[in-house]
C-alpha cells in the first residue's frame, strides 16, 4: 500500500514518542500526538466495540479512548501509576490510546523494517508500519491510519 | 482607500437594515398609521445609504436614497401610503439584498438594473404636491451650478421654508465646513457631519448636493443649510467632536436679506429676533418636523458584538478545563481539610456555573433568526398566485446551534413555498371543497426529545398518494409491482427521491423536480431527518427533525450502579418509587400498572449491561415516552434535573444508536444520553 510507503519515509529520521504495552516498545510519530494525559474516570458506552474503553472528558469536549493492547491483541494489565492516555490525530478523528508507559520522545535515524518481513503474524500486522531499531531497542511502529480509521467498519 | 476590512460589517449591517426593512414594511402593510414604524425604516434606509455610500457602491446609495425620499414624506405626511408604493418599496428591497448578495460574492453591484425603480420612486415622490421638502431636494440640485463654492446661495423655496421655521420659532443656520487636506475618507466625514445635523434638525439643503458629498465629488468644504432650533454654538459643539475638519463656519441666516449680500454681521443680528419671534399658528406643524430626527438616531433594536463561532467553541472548552481545576481545588481543600479555601470555592463555584451557562447558551440562537424572513415570502407568494393565505409561526423562540441555522434556511423555505404552491389550493376551489377561503398554512418550531421539530402544515389538497405511485412507476423511479407493495404513507414518501415532481405544470414558486430530495438532503447533511404526514383534501405536515449536537437540554440525571446516564426530560412523563413486588408480568414481559395504564420496564442495568457492584434497596421507575408508546426505564438512583451540553460521540460510535451524545457533568465526568426511542425498541 502507497499508505505504509509514506509512514516509511515518515518514520525515516523523525520524532517518535515510545510507550510501552506489557514488556515491548511502540511508537507513534510525534507529528500525530496531541498530548500525554495520566488516566481519568472513563465512561464506559455500552454496544461499542469491544477494545473501545470509553470517552473521557478533554477540556470539555468528548474523547474516545480505545485499549490498545486489545486492539492489537495482547492480553489485558491492570491499570498502574505509569498508565498513560496518548491523545493522537488522524486526518479529522481524534482518540485516546491508552498504554501501559510513556517512556521518551526519541529519534528513529535507521529506516525502519519492514514488518511483514520481519515477523510472521498475519492478524495484528496491518496495525504495524515498521520496526525501528534504536541502539538495539526495538521501536514496534504503529500504522494509525489502521488502528484507528477503520473502527467504524469493523463493527 | 482601504475599505475591505469594513466588508463584512457592511455586509452585515446591510443584511440586518434589510432585515428590519422588511419587517417594518410588513407591519405598515397591516397598519398604515403607524408613524413610529416609517420613522425606524427611514433611519435603516438612511443609514444603509450612508454606508453604500461611504463603501463606494453608488447602486445601492442611489436606490436607498430614492428610498429614502419616499420615506421621508411618508413620515411627514405629506405623502398616503398605499399598495403601490408598499409594492414598490417591496421591489426595492429585493433589488438591494441581490446586489447586496453579488457584493458579498466579491462581484460588482450591477446584477440588477435599479433605473426603473429609482425612477419610479422620484415619480412617487414628486407626483404629491410636497409643499416643503421635497422641492427643496431638487431645487438644490439645480442651483448646484450656480452656487459659488464659498457660500450657500438661496432659491425661493428655501426662503419660504426659512421664513417657515422663523415663524414657528426655529433658526436657519449656515454651516461651512473645510475637511483637512490629509482626510482620506471624505465622504464618511461629509456623512458625520450630515447625521450630526440631522440630529440637530432639518438639512434643507447642501452644496454641494448630498449625492454628490456622498460619492466624494467635492474639493475640501462643503455648504450645508440647516433649520434647527438649538442655537449656532450647539451646532458648532456638535460636529467639534468630528475629526479631520479644519475649518467651521457656522452663522445664522436670515430669508429676508438678500443672498446677495449676507454680511454675517447683519445675520447675527437677525439671530435675536428670529428667535424671539412670537410663534403664530403655522408653529405645532413646523415644530413637528425638526422633532422627529431629534429621535435617538442611533438606537439599534438590539445590541450585539459578532464573534467568530472557533472563539466560542475555545471559549466553552476552556470553560471545562477551569471546571475541572475548581473540582480539583476543592478535593484538594477536603483533603487536608483548609475550610477557608472550601468556603472560597463554594463562592467560585456559583460564578463558575453561571460562567458556563452562559457561555453554552451564547452558541445557540432562535430559530426566529430563520423564521422572520418567512412572512414577507409568504405574502409575496400568495400574492403572485393570487391565493389568500395566512402564516402561522409557532415556537420561533426555540433554539438551536448556530451552525445548524445557517443551514436549514433553504430548505424549510422550499417546503413552505411547496405547501403554497402545491399544497393549498385556489380560493375558489377551497369553497368548493367547503373549506374557507384563506388557507391556513404553519410553521412550528418545538422540542421533542432529543431533537428539534420543525414542521411546515398546511390546510391544502394534501398528496394523493395514487397519483405518487403513478409518476414514480412513469418516470421509471419504481416498478408497478413495487409501487403496488407500498402503502400509502411510503408512496408519498417517494417524493424526496431525486427527479420526481408532482406538479403539473412547472411554476417559478417550487416544483422544478430538484426540490424535495433536495431538502432531504440537506437536512440529512445536518443528521436530521425529514418526512411527511398527508390527507388528501386536509392537508399536509412535513416534518423536520433536527437533533441537538451542540444544544442545550433539560435531562434527569439518573444512576444505574456505578454508572450515570442522562435521560432527556422531554421523553420523561414522570418518575416513581416502587416496590419490587409492583412489578408483574405479562407473557414473560415486566409490566407495571401506573394509574390503570400498563406500562413495560425496560432494566437499563441489564439492557446495558452494567457491571453489577451491589444490590440496591430501591427501585426508581422512569417513564418515558416516544411517540405514542411508553416505557418505566429502571434505575437504582436519580441524581437530579440539570441543563446538559450535548456533544456527539464522534465517528468512532457511528452506527450506535442508544445515546444521542454524551455530556460533561459539573465534576469533569463524562454521562452518556440515552436515547429513549432506541432504547425502548431493544
Amino acid at each position: 500500500m502507497a499508505n505504509e510507503e509514506n509512514m516509511n519515509e515518515m518514520d525515516e529520521g523523525r520524532q517518535v514518542v515510545a510507550f510501552k504495552l506489557r514488556d515491548e516498545e511502540y511508537g507513534v510519530s510525534i507529528l500525530n500526538v496531541q498530548e500525554i494525559r495520566n488516566l481519568t474516570d472513563i465512561t464506559r458506552v455500552p454496544f461499542s466495540a469491544d477494545f473501545i474503553k470509553g470517552v473521557i472528558n478533554l477540556r470539555g469536549s468528548v474523547l474516545p479512548v480505545i485499549d490498545l493492547k486489545k486492539r492489537l491483541g495482547l492480553a489485558e494489565t491492570p491499570y498502574t501509576d505509569d498508565t498513560r492516555i496518548v491523545t493522537v490525530n488522524i486526518d479529522d478523528l481524534h482518540v485516546g490510546m491508552l498504554v501501559d508507559a510513556v517512556t521518551e520522545v526519541l529519534t528513529i535515524d535507521s529506516k525502519p523494517v519492514d514488518t511483514k518481513k520481519a515477523i510472521n503474524d498475519k492478524s495484528g500486522s496491518r496495525f504495524l508500519s515498521g520496526i525501528g531499531n534504536v541502539d538495539g531497542r526495538l521501536i514496534i511502529m504503529l500504522n494509525l491510519e489502521e488502528i484507528i480509521g477503520n473502527v467504524g467498519d469493523g463493527k | 482607500m482601504e475599505t475591505n476590512q469594513y466588508m463584512e460589517m457592511f455586509l452585515d449591517e446591510s443584511h440586518e437594515h434589510l432585515q428590519s426593512l422588511n419587517e417594518g414594511l410588513l407591519s405598515l402593510e397591516e397598519n398604515s398609521e403607524d408613524v413610529s414604524v416609517v420613522n425606524d425604516i427611514f433611519r435603516n434606509a438612511h443609514t444603509l445609504k450612508g454606508m453604500s455610500a461611504t463603501m463606494g457602491y453608488n447602486k445601492i446609495a442611489e436606490l436607498t436614497h430614492e428610498m429614502e425620499d419616499v420615506l421621508d414624506l411618508i413620515r411627514k405626511e405629506q405623502l398616503k401610503l398605499d399598495e403601490d408604493i408598499i409594492d414598490t418599496l417591496f421591489k426595492c428591497l429585493d433589488s438591494l439584498e441581490q446586489m447586496i448578495n453579488s457584493v458579498a460574492d466579491g462581484e460588482s453591484e450591477d446584477v440588477v438594473d435599479v433605473s426603473d425603480l429609482v425612477a419610479k420612486l422620484s415619480a412617487i415622490s414628486k407626483g404629491e404636491p410636497a409643499p416643503a421638502a421635497a422641492p427643496a431636494a431638487s431645487a438644490a440640485v439645480e442651483n448646484t451650478a450656480a452656487a459659488p463654492a464659498a457660500g450657500i446661495e438661496l432659491s425661493d423655496l428655501d426662503r419660504d421654508v426659512l421664513r417657515q421655521a422663523k415663524e414657528g420659532g426655529l433658526l436657519g443656520v449656515h454651516v461651512q465646513v473645510t475637511l483637512s487636506e490629509t482626510c482620506l475618507l471624505k465622504s464618511a466625514r461629509s456623512y458625520m457631519v450630515m447625521n450630526a445635523l440631522d440630529e440637530l434638525g432639518d438639512v434643507i439643503k447642501s452644496v454641494p448636493p448630498a449625492e454628490a458629498l456622498e460619492q466624494e465629488k467635492f474639493d475640501h468644504s462643503f455648504d450645508v443649510l440647516v433649520v434647527t432650533s438649538s442655537d449656532t454654538k450647539a451646532v458648532e459643539e456638535a460636529l467639534s467632536s468630528i475629526s479631520e475638519i479644519d475649518k467651521l463656519v457656522v452663522e445664522l441666516v436670515d430669508p429676508d436679506v438678500p443672498a446677495a449680500t449676507k454680511p454675517a454681521a447683519e445675520e447675527k443680528k437677525a439671530a435675536p429676533a428670529a428667535a424671539a419671534a412670537p410663534a403664530p399658528a403655522k408653529a405645532p406643524a413646523a415644530k413637528k418636523a425638526p422633532a422627529k430626527p431629534a429621535a435617538p438616531k442611533k438606537a439599534h433594536q438590539s445590541q450585539s458584538v459578532r464573534v467568530d463561532i472557533d472563539k466560542l467553541d475555545t471559549l466553552m472548552n476552556l470553560m471545562g478545563e477551569l471546571v475541572i481545576n475548581k473540582v480539583r481545588l476543592e478535593q484538594i481543600g477536603q483533603t487536608h481539610r483548609l475550610a477557608e479555601l472550601t468556603e472560597t470555592l463554594e463562592q467560585m463555584d456559583r460564578v463558575t456555573t453561571d460562567l458556563q451557562n452562559i457561555v453554552m447558551k451564547v452558541r445557540m440562537v432562535p430559530v426566529s433568526a430563520v423564521f422572520n424572513r418567512f412572512p414577507r415570502m409568504v405574502r409575496d407568494v400568495s400574492k403572485e398566485l393570487n391565493k389568500e393565505i395566512n402564516l402561522t409561526i409557532e415556537g420561533e423562540e426555540t433554539e438551536l446551534d448556530r451552525t445548524v441555522i445557517d443551514e436549514i434556511g433553504d430548505p424549510i423555505m422550499h417546503l413552505l413555498r411547496n405547501s403554497l404552491d402545491h399544497g393549498v389550493e385556489h380560493p375558489d376551489d377551497r369553497e368548493a371543497k367547503g373549506k374557507p377561503r384563506t388557507g391556513e398554512v404553519g410553521l412550528i418550531a418545538r422540542h421533542e426529545g432529543n431533537n428539534v421539530v420543525i414542521m411546515v402544515t398546511d390546510d391544502g389538497a394534501g398528496i394523493p398518494a395514487e397519483k405518487i405511485r403513478k409518476k414514480a412507476v412513469e418516470k421509471g423511479m419504481i416498478t408497478q409491482e413495487e409501487a403496488d407493495k407500498l402503502d400509502d404513507a411510503d408512496a408519498v414518501r417517494l417524493i424526496f427521491l431525486p427527479g420526481f415532481s408532482t406538479a403539473e405544470q412547472i411554476t417559478d414558486i417550487s416544483g422544478r423536480g430538484v426540490g424535495m430530495d433536495v431538502v432531504r438532503s440537506k437536512i440529512e447533511s445536518l443528521s436530521g431527518h425529514v418526512d411527511v404526514e398527508t390527507k388528501v383534501d386536509e392537508g399536509s405536515v412535513f416534518k423536520i427533525k433536527l437533533p441537538l449536537t451542540l444544544a442545550i437540554i433539560q435531562a434527569m440525571l439518573v444512576k444505574v450502579q456505578e454508572e450515570m446516564y442522562a435521560i432527556p426530560l422531554g421523553s420523561i412523563d414522570s418518575t416513581i418509587n416502587i416496590q419490587p413486588e409492583d412489578i408483574k408480568t405479562v407473557r414473560n414481559k415486566e409490566v407495571i400498572v401506573l394509574r390503570g395504564e400498563i406500562i413495560p420496564i425496560i432494566r437499563m442495568e441489564e439492557t446495558l449491561q452494567v457491571p453489577h457492584v451491589k444490590d440496591s434497596d430501591e427501585i426508581f421507575v422512569v417513564v418515558v415516552h416516544a411517540g405514542e408508546a411508553k416505557a418505566g426505564i429502571v434505575v437504582d438512583n436519580l441524581i437530579g434535573q440539570q441543563e446538559i451540553v450535548i456533544k456527539t460521540l464522534g465517528n468512532l460510535f457511528a452506527g450506535l444508536k442508544m445515546f444521542s451524545g454524551a455530556t460533561v457533568l459539573g465534576d469533569g465526568r463524562v454521562a452518556l444520553i440515552l436515547d429513549v426511542a432506541t432504547m425502548m425498541q431493544q
